[in-house]
């Protein structure tokens, strides 16, 4: 049993910016790329990769009650191929702390602070998340509750003060190639659903397991609220030139301009992506921390901080000498990725539990 | 090889062995090995031109190629 206990509530705000943080920015553009006009139908088909993702966790989650993820696999599969399965998901787990907090550092030093070295960028986020790892869930969960509201209503209020600009006609011709472009658009965002896995972590911290379902859903709802109002909003103002944007959200709410008064918002965007990339990178980084202490029953995770934001900044270049290749990675690699081990290693754990009757 | 970042990596190495002393004495045996081989993974990877050399991400690209190649068609 944990000590600290968070609510099922908090853990839907904590999972609400894992997944939309990274998604509003990047995604967007990426989906575009593939399903053109009808890039907002591409999160809708996405969304039901993260239900059967979060009806997988709900149920593994009540059938191994107060275990850990690795602990289930552990149980399930066998100590040393579980083990081996564990290695695996933890350093999945560092490699997405890197290549996020990579992510975060690329969009600020390119639209913000250009003359800024990428890696100091990456330091400073990674200092701060380390200090809010150190501070427990407890104050995690309590700083994404602050943070939930500020990144959901933004996103709301900007889509609200482009109405007028917006241009009804660029939706059309819906469907103009089948099905297939705006299928093939999902698969980016549907690696971002898939996330709501990580809730897997915080299930043995909460107060209230039996409503883990119903925030979780609450959580898929509104990311996918968000994800049809992001896309609609790069859809109606930029048009067909979304597919060039790098991050289309961010030109987008570039053409605010209410009574010539209210401009240049774009700078709201990064303070509330921030929030949202800070919350992100503590859930991963927190997860990493969970993991390796599950892995090698370590009586604390807390000793382990720095050498996980060590090799966290380590893997946050591997390979990845440039924003092309972070990009290339974002649609060759990571969609499916994020599915195996978010998804389908998990339905296959699921699958043999009940076959072996735990 | 990149010896002045591999540098680096030591002194933060050391800072951290520094800064977590009073974790550090209360862990038990297991904790303290697990920590220092952490470390020792974070300093000799610091040796390598890391964006230049392949890694996990080589790996799982190799590794998902053919949806990959879908992708890009």
């Amino acid at each position: 049993m944990e000590k600290e206990k968070i609510s099922s509530m908090q853990m839907g705000m904590l999972a609400y910016p894992a997944i939309v943080a990274t998604a509003i920015l990047s995604t967007p553009g990426i989906t575009a790329q593939f399903a053109f006009q009808d890039v907002w139908l591409s999160p809708i088909w996405a969304s039901l990769v993260g239900i059967i993702t979060l009806i997988i966790v709900i149920k593994l989650a009540k059938l191994f009650p107060q275990q850990t993820f690795l602990g289930i696999c552990e149980k399930v599969v066998g100590k040393s191929l579980g083990k081996l399965l564990g290695l695996f998901y933890l350093i999945h787990f560092i490699q997405a702390t890197g290549q996020i907090s990579r992510v975060y550092a690329e969009f600020i030093t390119a639209s913000f602070f250009t003359k800024t070295p990428t890696i100091v960028m990456i330091i400073a986020m990674l200092l701060l998340t380390a200090s809010a790892t150190r501070t427990g869930v407890e104050t995690i969960a309590r700083i994404s509750q602050v943070f939930f509201p500020i990144l959901f209503l933004s996103i709301f209020i900007i889509f609200v003060v482009l109405i007028p600009k917006i241009e009804l006609t660029n939706i059309f011709p819906i469907l103009e190639k089948g099905l297939l472009p705006s299928l093939k658009g999902a698969v980016i965002p549907q690696a971002r659903f898939s996330e709501i896995f990580l809730i897997i972590f915080f299930i043995p911290y909460l107060k209230d397991a039996e409503n883990g379902l119903k925030w979780g859903l609450y959580t898929l709802w509104l990311v996918l609220i968000t994800f049809i109002l992001v896309n609609f909003t790069i859809l109606f103002i930029l048009g067909q030139s979304m597919t060039y944007a790098t991050y289309p959200f961010l030109q987008a709410s570039r053409f605010v301009n209410i009574g010539n008064f209210i401009e240049n918002i774009d700078a709201i965007i990064m303070a509330v992506w921030i929030l949202g990339m800070f919350t992100k990178i503590t859930v991963y980084y927190f997860v990493s921390l969970l993991a390796i202490k599950d892995l090698f029953n370590l009586s604390n995770y807390k000793l382990m901080i720095w050498p996980i934001a060590l090799l966290a900044l380590e893997f946050s270049f591997w390979t990845l000498p440039n924003s092309m290749a972070i990009n290339q990675f974002e649609i060759m690699g990571l969609p499916f990725l994020n599915f195996s081990m978010h998804t389908f290693i998990p339905l296959l754990i699921y699958g043999i539990a009940k076959i072996r009757r735990f | 090889m990149n010896w002045g970042i591999f540098t680096i990596a030591v002194i933060i190495s050391g800072c951290i062995i520094l800064a977590e002393q009073s974790i550090f004495k209360k862990s038990p045996r297991k904790d303290k090995t697990v920590f220092f081989t952490f470390l020792f993974v974070g300093v000799i990877l610091s040796l390598f031109d890391l964006p230049y050399i392949i890694g996990p991400v080589t790996a799982i690209e190799a590794f998902f190629s053919p949806l990959g190649n879908f992708m890009s068609k």
